[in-house]
């Protein structure tokens, strides 16, 4: 696998493109910022690149425009955006147009090799990544907790393997269920909490827009 | 041996009563004057009318009389002079009642040019000047109307024809011809009748481009000099006809003088009315000032001066500058010019006010119009002395409090950059520099094939995670990334999933400054906990929006349990936000749940 790397701070640059080489993963492009990033990949692009949330100047969202001008360029490149913080609307933002391909990743679980090789080879495959801290949150921020009273426990697993970016096959894995008994559990939850995915009817089959649907639904707050 | 003799006089006893000054007496003497030449010029005449006689002859005193003591002031000198000439030429015209030597033909110049000089006169009061083109204008016409046709009415006619005796009267009449004789006389009937009415339409021009005050004082001197312009022009008309016996001109003549009366009682009127103000402002400076605030001596002195554009800014002292009344300070050098605008009625003017003790004490701007008031002005703001002087210490006050306010927004600014800049520092250093070593102990337990090094490697881990969870939080309370870039709703967003208590969020998409979001945003973080904590809310609605100017921001919850709010619970909140001028409210008690209401300006 090859891999560009944008990182503004030197020293975990330096630390995360040692740790992928030490794992076997090649890094093709190593750059200070998400500009420089998208020049040098310019004439061969990488299978995923990897693009810190917070850089200069503002650091605020230079991570999101950085993905989003790669993903217009080289629409094939899986893109990870890593964050130092679990913030909700930032992660949203990166996926509100293209769930496909792109991933949202706490700096945290970079540091776990196995967590961040996963998250790498689903992004390149054209999965949703999202990281389970920021699923978890929403899950427990109670927003929904009458609704969400209605699942059973093993419901509300799968829902939140679901909302993380999983495939039905990703989740029996993980789960140890049949392919058939996850779809079960997917029609279950959509028809008890309602959610109506913009990919078709319920229990959507492509499972990057499944995970916008179910992520739009946790974060609904009641008055908006 | 030389003596030196010191003569010391006593003072010399007043015996009159003030208001019979030297001013007066000289008033009187000239009116007596005036309507002693208006007896001997009619003589003739009054022997067989004494009513018409006493009418005329108290007309010309008392315009004489108005005239005298109008020349006395600054400003209506000419005034005043004009009204003496057209007393002393109305006693003139009655010389035609002799129908001998040169009376006859001088009684036409006479009549003309005592309603030439009293409307030019009245065109010139209060200012002194002709102040508006249209009545240069008008002066100009009036002029060149009123010498032509007086000449042209003795060069086309014989004496018998105008009214009088042939043989005993000084007549030239170079040119005779009693049909040319008739047509001057209606060409000018018809220039008399045009004269008085455009000059009634000069005088209501000038009403509206007079300040109130002044309008106050010329409203009814212009309608009386209105109404005997016109009344001289139509009754002018019977006697601008060939032939018509010398007692019938006469008669026109007496109406005439008995109208003209109004001019010098409306003017006296006026000028009463005048002094009257000037004696009852105290009063109504003392009635409106009470009690003493800032605000209420400015609109005191607007409402006794009939000027609602006055301004009025006190010295504050301690911060040697002006003050606004709100105590804001006010760009006014100390040592300014007294004409800001020298624009007449248009233009504007300051006064400065000082203390009985002599120091400065504030200055007033006020309206062009008031320049010819500065009697009014003066006694209004000696009368509004002692409420000044309070006011003045309640203007330094707030001055004070001012500095002070300003001083708290400039820390609350600099707080805010210096939070900017930690929670960066934070993210930049300590975090990153954590972060690595996290990626470094990874990659350890990935090269090692040792299962007691990697299980080390993998606990080191899990407390650099539980590390830089404390070292985040920390960094949100400082301040919050995307507080800066996507506002206060995605902000406040993230503070409601971490309450772990349901919260409604309706929060307006405005940006506003980044002290106010941060003020904002922190003192709804301090709010927020409060609910969750103290008062245990199960149920907590947030509500943010922007109404006239002003940011309103509510948190209000169904916690029960706490007692009630009060500012004692969350002082930094209250705190910070009267630094930015706002202000906070609290609601709530047992059973009722609690709202923190909390507003500031946002322009």
């Amino acid at each position: 696998m090859r891999v560009a790397v944008a990182e503004d701070s030197g020293i975990f640059r330096q630390a995360l493109v040692t740790l992928l080489t030490t794992v076997g993963i090649e890094v093709v492009v190593s750059a200070a910022s998400g500009d420089e990033l998208v020049t040098r990949v310019a004439g061969d692009p990488p299978d995923v690149a990897i693009i810190d949330l917070h850089m200069p100047p503002t650091y605020t969202n230079e991570g999101v425009v950085a993905a989003r001008r790669l993903l217009d360029r080289h629409p094939g490149t899986g893109v990870l955006v890593l964050s130092a913080y679990n913030e909700t609307p930032q992660a949203m933002e990166l996926f509100r147009d293209q769930p496909r391909g792109v991933g949202y990743l706490l700096k945290d679980h970079v540091t776990d090799v196995e967590n961040l090789r996963s998250a790498l080879e689903r992004v390149m495959r054209g999965e949703v990544v999202i990281d389970p801290d920021v699923v978890s949150r929403l899950v427990e921020a109670r927003h929904r907790e009458h609704e969400l009273a209605r699942l059973s426990e093993r419901e509300r697993e799968v829902l939140a393997l679901m909302a993380e970016g999983h495939s039905n096959a990703g989740i029996g894995k993980r789960l140890h269920l049949s392919a058939r008994t996850v779809e079960d559990h997917v029609r279950a939850i959509f028809t008890k909490l309602k959610i109506v995915s913009s990919g078709g009817p319920p229990g959507p089959q492509d499972s990057n827009k499944r995970v916008l649907a179910v992520l739009t639904w946790l974060r609904a707050a009641d008055a908006r | 041996m030389e003596r030196v003799v010191v003569v010391i006089s006593a003072p010399r006893r007043r015996r009159s009563p003030a208001w019979f000054g030297a001013e007066t007496r000289r008033a009187l003497a000239a009116g007596l004057a005036v309507a002693g030449l208006a007896l001997v010029a009619g003589w003739p005449y009054w022997r067989d009318h004494p009513g018409a006689a006493a009418i005329t002859l108290v007309s010309c005193a008392g315009l004489a009389v108005v005239g005298v003591l109008l020349a006395t002031g600054g400003r209506t000198r000419r005034t005043g002079l004009l009204f003496l000439t057209a007393s002393v030429c109305w006693a003139a015209n009655w010389a035609a009642s002799w129908d001998a030597g040169i009376g006859p033909i001088m009684s036409p110049y006479a009549q003309a040019e005592f309603y030439l000089a009293l409307g030019v006169g009245v065109l010139m009061y209060p200012s002194g000047r002709l102040e508006y083109p249209v009545d240069r204008i008008w002066t100009a016409a009036a002029c060149v109307i009123l010498l032509v046709c007086p000449t042209a009415l003795w060069v086309t006619s014989k004496p018998e024809w105008a009214a009088f005796r042939g043989e005993s009267v000084w007549w030239p009449a170079p040119f005779p011809d009693f049909e040319l004789f008739q047509t001057v006389l209606q060409v000018s009937a018809v220039l008399y009748l045009l004269l008085a009415l455009s000059f009634a339409v000069v005088l209501l021009l000038r009403l509206p481009r007079m300040g109130r005050l002044r309008r106050l004082l010329t409203l009814p001197v212009t309608g009386a000099l209105a109404f005997v312009g016109i009344s001289a022009a139509v009754t002018q008309k019977p006697i601008m006809e060939a032939s018509i016996p010398l007692d019938d001109l006469l008669q026109v003549y007496v109406v005439q003088g008995a109208v003209v009366v109004l001019v010098p009682l409306t003017l006296l009127a006026s000028g009463l009315r005048l002094r009257i103000g000037e004696l009852t402002v105290a009063g109504r400076m003392l009635r409106l000032t009470a009690p003493v605030s800032v605000e209420r001596v400015r609109d005191a002195l607007r409402d006794v001066l009939h000027d609602p554009t006055l301004e009025l800014w006190f010295w504050a002292p301690m911060e040697e500058t002006y003050v606004d009344t709100r105590g804001r300070p006010a760009d006014i050098d100390p040592d300014f010019e007294r004409d800001i605008d020298p624009g007449g009625e248009a233009g504007r003017w300051r006064h400065r006010v000082v203390s009985a003790s002599g120091d400065r004490l504030a200055v007033v701007e006020l309206g062009g119009a008031l320049r010819y008031h500065e009697s009014l002005v003066e006694a209004a703001l000696v009368a509004g002395g002692r409420a000044l002087e309070t006011a003045r210490l309640q203007a330094s006050v707030h001055a004070g409090l001012e500095q002070v306010r300003s001083a708290y927004r400039r820390l609350v600014r600099a707080e805010t950059v210096e939070r900017e800049r930690l929670a960066r520092d934070l993210h930049d250093g300590a975090q990153q520099r954590l972060l690595a070593l996290g990626a470094m102990l990874g990659t350890l337990e990935a090269v090692t094939d040792d299962p007691v090094v990697k299980e080390h490697a993998r606990t080191c881990r899990a407390e650099l995670v539980e590390a830089l969870g404390e070292l985040r939080a920390l960094a949100r309370e400082v301040q919050p990334a995307l507080l800066a870039q996507d506002g206060l709703g995605p902000a406040l967003e993230v503070v409601a999933e971490r309450l772990g208590t349901r919260v409604k969020l309706d929060v307006t998409g405005r940006r506003f400054s980044r002290e106010i979001e941060s003020t904002l945003y922190s003192a709804l973080c301090e709010a927020l906990s409060y609910a969750v904590e103290r008062a245990r809310a199960s149920e907590v609605l947030v509500r943010v929006g922007a109404e006239g100017g002003r940011l309103v921001a509510e948190v209000s919850c169904d916690g029960a349990g706490g007692p009630a709010a009060g500012p004692a619970d969350l002082p930094g909140l209250s705190g910070r936000l009267r630094a930015l001028r706002g202000h906070v409210e609290f609601d709530g008690g047992p059973g009722r749940g609690t709202t923190v209401r909390m507003d500031l300006p946002c322009e």
